[in-house]
């Protein structure tokens, strides 16, 4: 039941509809490594045949040796690794059109869209073999090889990789960080950050849920034997639980970012809740929201993370779930205050995400506890606290996450796992278009889920 | 030429079918008179007698149709505007606002009746009458004798009859309601209402004048006695009035930004409410960066049309004031009142202005042409601007129309072109500049050189 490759087997079953949607959606990527020194040698330095490069693995290899092809989609055509084409989109109809509508003479040219759609290092740190155009590269994520390529070459171990500077993306919350770093952004970094101004141009919305992004991406890795051997076992929840609680951190640090700040009249748009402004006259759908308290007609702050968070942090640290729903309920309320109450109470968001994030990363999910998560995310929807378009998202990516974790750790029959795929299938299908969905729709399809859920 | 209006009340109701569907059916809101200041309100009971203003047929020497309580009763909203508080709808938005009750609620009733003070309620008078014939004639009390005795209209005027056929009054009267009284809480739509599901607002004086439906005929005896009408002077008088009314809620403190948003309600609606899957506001007409939120500018874009003909150094300023203004809304309110104070100098000095011009033929040519080259400048034409454009081209269609000057072909190819028009924007979700672009151009061809 466990390993090769049924995490990524799963999600690309169950979140097939929404993975088109969310990866067509999402073309960012994260370039800069930690590595502030070292030299980024280029693709070509791991896509050797006997390397990263190979069509199937050499005897004894530790990993599957294709990731190279699963990345530049030679492996298979239909799955896409947007990252390989961060950059040449730039290019395309609808880079060319954001650029204009930014004023900018193109996209390729420019920081502010290199630094995510690209392994953007300074030409000092660019090696003989670098080519920009490779998009988001093996050392966007991994770090410049400079330092560590010949220990990795010479197959002394992952620990002596990581202490020559490989970065630790096996780790959660290291993973988080850095896909963080472009999915969400630098809100500090100014060519980093998507703004509204952004978006207004043309650039899309940016969903993301580290667990199901890992596997959409599509993962090139599989949790072999002997993955775990050398990586540690990975547990889906976790994985998703631990990314819930570092993009609650990043939000908050976005609304404590003076840039952010209303410059005039009006916040960083971006802050907010897509749908909350972003629907039809015609479907105004408004509802009171325990999560929220805020009244009809206003504008929302993105919350999904954070709803999503109090559900992991309701089985994992109770008193801090309490905490973490009156600091977020504080925060709703404050933006009908002022902005300094806003920065007041994203400060304390903030603090009640990063000891949750403490919490999460050190707690081993058991059985019990995916199913109590699975009941905490369907609950949310059923009792209509989050049925917004970004928490039904952020739901049906939790709950894949939920399924995958049950499965790999052998608490499901192949009987059981299809159903539950079954399940997601309609999961994902309810909130495949933003444009035309509907809370109803969403929730009918959470009570099916919630009958596929083995007793 | 006689009866125009009716022929231009069918031609609306022909042209801008599709529009009007949506339109109407998106605003239940009604003008009435609540300041108690006009005497008794004796209900709509006193004007339906069947030899008066509730007969199926006119009697010999009316100078009236005398069926305007059955058109009422029949076609018009403001006549269900008090039962629609109780439908599903209206009981949504009262639940969703807090309120136990939509039809107990003066924020409702301000407009959804004719809400005047119960003292001022005479026996007859009935809140669930809805918007009836005093929420804009005016309080009977003082005015009726003299009117059933058959009182010149100027007489009636002169007792306290409200002159709704001066276009200025007209729209004075419609936008008590149709945009509010930013000042009263219980007679404006804010964001929080539009967000508790209550419909947007669009609105254009001739246009709704129109499709109500207008309950009067415009024949020899009208003209006789109210003096002409002219539907481009209806609709130039309308947005000078409008924006007058726009730029003083933006200066009412009331409206002024609470906690870090202003007044959404303020603001064009598509300029947010749209899927972002279909981007719309790259346009510059607004010298606003792309993601802005843009204020509601349509009815200064067709004013600027308007003064562009009649008043150009108005036009001029209009324009750089209206720009200044969109930018100041990202920045600054009071810059942005600044310039607002300064629009509603220009919009107020234009509305006497266009009230007592002679529209010629020429001028109505250019309006019509004015129009058209919004569409045709390359940039985006934003949904509001596209529904203010369309129903200021009905108008002008109209006063062509009832010129005489059209033949059957002529009037035949523009009724088609203005339906394609008005299809063009049938719905904001589904609405495209191109489609629109093309429908304009057609409109332009279809019109008489």
């Amino acid at each position: 039941m466990k390993g090769e490759g049924s995490v990524v087997k799963l999600h690309e079953i169950a979140i097939a509809t929404f993975v088109t949607v969310m990866l067509a959606i999402a073309a960012r990527a994260d370039p800069q490594a930690q590595d502030s020194e070292s030299k980024h040698l280029g693709v070509k330095s791991c896509s050797g045949d006997n390397c990263h490069g190979a069509v199937k693995p050499a005897d004894h290899s530790a990993v599957m040796q294709n990731e190279y092809l699963i990345w530049s989609q030679e492996a298979d055509k239909d799955r896409v690794d947007k990252h390989h084409r961060a950059y040449a989109m730039l290019s395309d109809e609808r880079g060319t059109r954001i650029a204009h509508n930014l004023g900018l003479p193109d996209a390729v040219t420019a920081e502010i869209c290199l630094n995510c759609h690209a392994d953007n290092v300074p030409e000092a740190r660019r090696g003989p073999r670098f080519e920009i155009s490779d998009g988001v590269g093996c050392e966007a994520c991994h770090g410049g090889a400079e330092k560590w390529l010949g220990v990795h070459l010479s197959g002394t171990g992952h620990k002596a990789n990581l202490d020559a500077g490989l970065y630790p993306t096996e780790k959660p919350v290291a993973r988080a960080e850095k896909c963080l770093s472009c999915h969400f952004g630098d809100p500090s970094d100014k060519n980093r950050f998507v703004t509204h101004l952004i978006m207004g141009a043309g650039h899309p919305r940016m969903g993301f849920e580290l667990d199901t992004y890992t596997a959409a991406e599509p993962a090139h890795f599989k949790v072999s034997p002997k993955y775990i051997e050398r990586k540690g076992p990975v547990n889906d929840v976790q994985v998703w639980a631990v990314g819930q609680a570092i993009s609650l951190v990043r939000r908050m640090d976005a609304i404590l970012e003076p840039k952010n700040a209303p410059k005039g009249i009006q916040p960083e748009l971006v802050l907010f809740d897509c749908q909350s402004c972003h629907h039809a006259v015609s479907q105004i759908r408004w509802q009171p929201r325990k999560s929220t308290g805020l009244g009809p007609g206003s504008l929302q702050l993105y919350d999904a993370n954070a709803v999503m968070l109090r559900v992991v942090a309701a089985c994992v640290a109770p008193t801090a779930a309490k905490a973490l729903h009156e600091h977020m309920l504080a925060l709703h309320h404050a933006t009908t205050i002022n902005w300094d109450t806003v920065v007041r109470e994203a400060k304390e968001v903030r603090r009640a995400a990063i000891e949750l994030e403490n919490s999460v990363s050190g707690h081993d999910f058991t059985r019990d506890d995916m199913k109590a998560l699975a009941e905490g995310v369907i609950a949310i929807g059923l009792t209509d606290d989050d049925t917004d378009g970004s928490g039904a998202e952020q739901a049906t990516m939790a709950l894949g996450s939920i399924v995958s974790a049950m499965r790999m750790s052998g608490y499901l029959s192949p009987e059981q796992t299809k159903v539950m795929n079954d399940a997601l299938i309609g999961l994902n299908k309810s909130i495949a278009d933003d444009a035309t969905y509907q809370p109803a729709t969403f929730v009918t399809a959470l009570k099916d889920f919630q009958k596929a859920i083995p007793q | 030429m006689l009866g125009g209006l009716t022929k231009r009340g069918t031609l609306h109701r022909l042209g801008a079918a599709a529009a009007l569907a949506f339109i109407m059916a998106s605003g239940a809101q009604a003008e009435v008179q609540s300041r108690g200041d006009d005497g008794i309100h004796l209900g709509v009971a006193s004007c339906a007698g069947n030899n008066c203003h509730g007969a199926t047929e006119r009697s010999e020497g009316s100078s009236v149709a005398q069926n305007e309580y059955l058109i009422w009763a029949k076609s018009d909203k403001h006549h269900r505007a008090y039962t629609v508080l109780l439908e599903e709808r209206g009981m949504r938005i009262a639940r969703n606002l807090g309120l136990a009750n939509a039809a107990t609620a003066d924020m409702c009733l301000g407009c959804h009746t004719d809400l005047v003070p119960p003292a001022e309620r005479g026996p007859q008078f009935q809140l669930s009458d809805g918007v009836g014939c005093e929420a804009c004639h005016g309080g009977a009390s003082s005015w009726l004798g003299i009117h059933i005795s058959g009182a010149r209209h100027s007489d009636n005027l002169a007792a306290g009859l409200y002159p709704t056929e001066q276009p200025a009054a007209r729209a004075e009267k419609c936008l008590s309601c149709h945009i509010g009284d930013p000042a009263d809480d219980n007679r404006f739509v804010t964001h929080r209402m539009m967000g508790a599901g209550h419909p947007r607002m669009p609105f254009e004086l001739d246009t709704y004048t129109a499709v109500e439906p207008a309950h009067f005929v415009v024949d020899q005896r009208y003209i006789e006695r109210k003096g002409p009408v002219n539907n481009v002077q209806v609709w130039a008088v309308g947005q000078a009035i409008d924006l007058d009314k726009r730029m003083g809620a933006l200066l009412e403190p009331k409206r002024a930004p609470k906690g870090v948003f202003p007044e959404l309600v303020l603001f064009d609606c598509q300029s947010c409410h749209h899927p972002y899957n279909s981007l719309r506001g790259e346009g510059v007409t607004t010298g606003l960066a792309p993601g802005s939120v843009k204020l509601y500018d349509a009815n200064a874009i067709m004013l600027h049309v308007i003064a562009a003909r009649l008043a150009p150094a108005s036009a001029k300023a209009l324009s750089s004031h209206m720009l200044t203004l969109q930018r100041a809304s990202g920045e600054s309110w009071a810059t942005a009142q600044a310039e607002a104070h300064e629009i509603r100098r220009l919009a107020s000095a234009l509305s006497p202005i266009l009230s007592s011009h002679d529209f010629t033929r020429d001028d109505v040519k250019a309006f019509a042409d004015g129009i058209v080259a919004l569409g045709l400048t390359g940039e985006p034409v934003r949904y509001s601007e596209a529904e203010q454009a369309a129903m200021g081209l009905a108008s002008i269609f109209s006063t062509v129309k009832s010129s005489g000057n059209l033949s059957q072909d002529q009037i035949t190819a523009m009724t088609k072109a203005m339906n394609g028009l008005y299809g063009s924007f049938a719905s904001d979700e589904t609405y495209r500049h191109d489609p629109f672009v093309k429908a304009l151009k057609e409109f332009r061809r279809t019109a008489p050189r």
